[in-house]
């Protein structure tokens, strides 16, 4: 028997022969560990950037996404649980796309930018990496969207190659990683901070669910830790949560507790606070955090008004909009 | 007035036996045809011909004792 050590997330899986590890697509097959979803995507879809969400990052581009099956957290909330909590091999769908047609495929679809994304892309490192240079040498950018459970040396190694993330911080309490996650907070901390040393530009999602999550006390220490070390320019996005797989006994979070948690965020320090998954919300929009005029205005994922000067300031004040703009 | 004797009247019909017979013969030609679609082109995920990248970041395991 040749057990192989799984070294990407903290899970440091001890993966007996013939079996998987906790993701469920690493599988180590004769003392080999293999990826068994590279170059096999089950999800290929063309999305807005504002879907990911970013908002400071190339707004209104349409950007190539896919996912393979598997992931390495097991939210009890997870919305693509039917991608994220199965292996390879149980999905009805499985496309064959090698890193070369993926970018291909961007490029003919008009895209400049490929996220990886929908489960948790760590899972699937290699297919990343792979497609993650090749796009990069034909000119588009990497967008990682992660829950960022992941080991430092493999991320800042795939940190070269990225350009933005999108990183959920679940909540700022370990209690909720463990028994919500299946996880725990410090590796998601380390690796936030990791993506901000390595210049990839980030932008964090914070779930709000109703009385699980939602103490002003902890969002205010989240929101402080946040501008601490990502820089209080980072955007902070809270979303709204809807009751789905096996959490479906709490009710969809209220706007007002979004609106209360996004002025504590505002109030805490950060300049750039949204509201998500609440369609028109006046917190869905960019404000010049100096002297308030709207930039950027946003209906769900669409851009209704934009403002900003070519080279992203604020046209009223001339401040300097923090960004990766067009 | 009918004759209950007459042997006619007994007889099975034979028409709903046959349309059942063809409606299964269909029914397993069918099976039998996505089978063998199914073995000769297998969905991606199932296919072990297609190579497996090996994973980045792992090492052997040295099991104790």
């Amino acid at each position: 028997m040749s057990a192989v050590v799984c070294e990407l997330c903290p899970r440091t899986c001890v993966i007996p022969e013939g079996a998987a590890g906790d993701c469920r697509v690493r599988v180590n097959l004769g003392g080999k560990l293999r990826a068994t979803t590279y170059g096999r995507p089950s999800a290929i879809h063309i999305d807005p950037m504002e879907k990911k969400p970013l908002y400071h990052f190339h707004p209104g581009a349409q950007i190539f996404s896919l996912a393979t099956a598997g992931c390495n957290l097991h939210c009890l909330n997870c919305q693509n649980w039917q991608l994220s909590q199965r292996g390879g091999e149980e999905m009805e769908e499985t496309y064959r796309a090698e890193p070369a047609e993926i970018v291909a495929a961007a490029k003919e679809e008009g895209c400049k930018a490929i996220a990886y994304t929908y489960s948790d892309p760590i899972v699937f490192y290699e297919y990343v990496y792979d497609t993650s240079v090749l796009a990069r040498e034909q000119g588009l950018t990497n967008v990682f969207v992660t829950a960022a459970y992941v080991n430092r040396e493999p991320l800042r190694r795939l940190c070269r190659v990225l350009d933005a993330t999108n990183a959920d911080l679940k909540a700022f309490d370990d209690g909720f990683y463990r028994r919500v996650s299946g996880a725990t907070l410090k590796p998601v901390l380390d690796a936030l901070v990791t993506f901000r040393e390595e210049g990839v530009w980030v932008e964090v999602t914070n779930l709000v669910i109703p009385t699980l999550n939602d103490d002003l006390a902890l969002i205010r220490r989240m929101s402080r830790w946040i501008a601490a070390e990502l820089g209080v320019d980072t955007p902070l996005h809270f979303s709204r949560f809807q009751p789905q797989y096996r959490m479906r006994n709490l009710p969809p979070t209220p706007t007002d507790t979004l609106r209360r948690v996004r002025t504590e965020a505002l109030e805490a320090g950060l300049r750039y606070v949204y509201i998500g998954n609440v369609l028109g919300d006046a917190g869905s929009s960019t404000y010049c955090p100096r002297d308030g005029t709207l930039l950027i205005g946003r209906s769900g994922f669409t851009i209704t008004d934009y403002k900003l000067t070519a080279d992203g300031r604020c046209p009223t004040c001339n401040d300097k909009i923090s960004g990766v703009w067009l | 007035m009918t004759d209950a004797r007459d042997p006619s009247l007994n007889k099975r019909p034979e028409v709903p036996r046959r349309r059942f017979l063809g409606f299964f013969g269909a029914l397993i030609g069918a099976t039998g045809a996505l089978a063998l679609t199914h073995h000769l082109d297998p969905p991606v995920a199932r296919r072990r011909d297609l190579p497996l990248r090996e994973a980045d970041f792992y090492h052997r395991h040295d099991l104790a004792g």
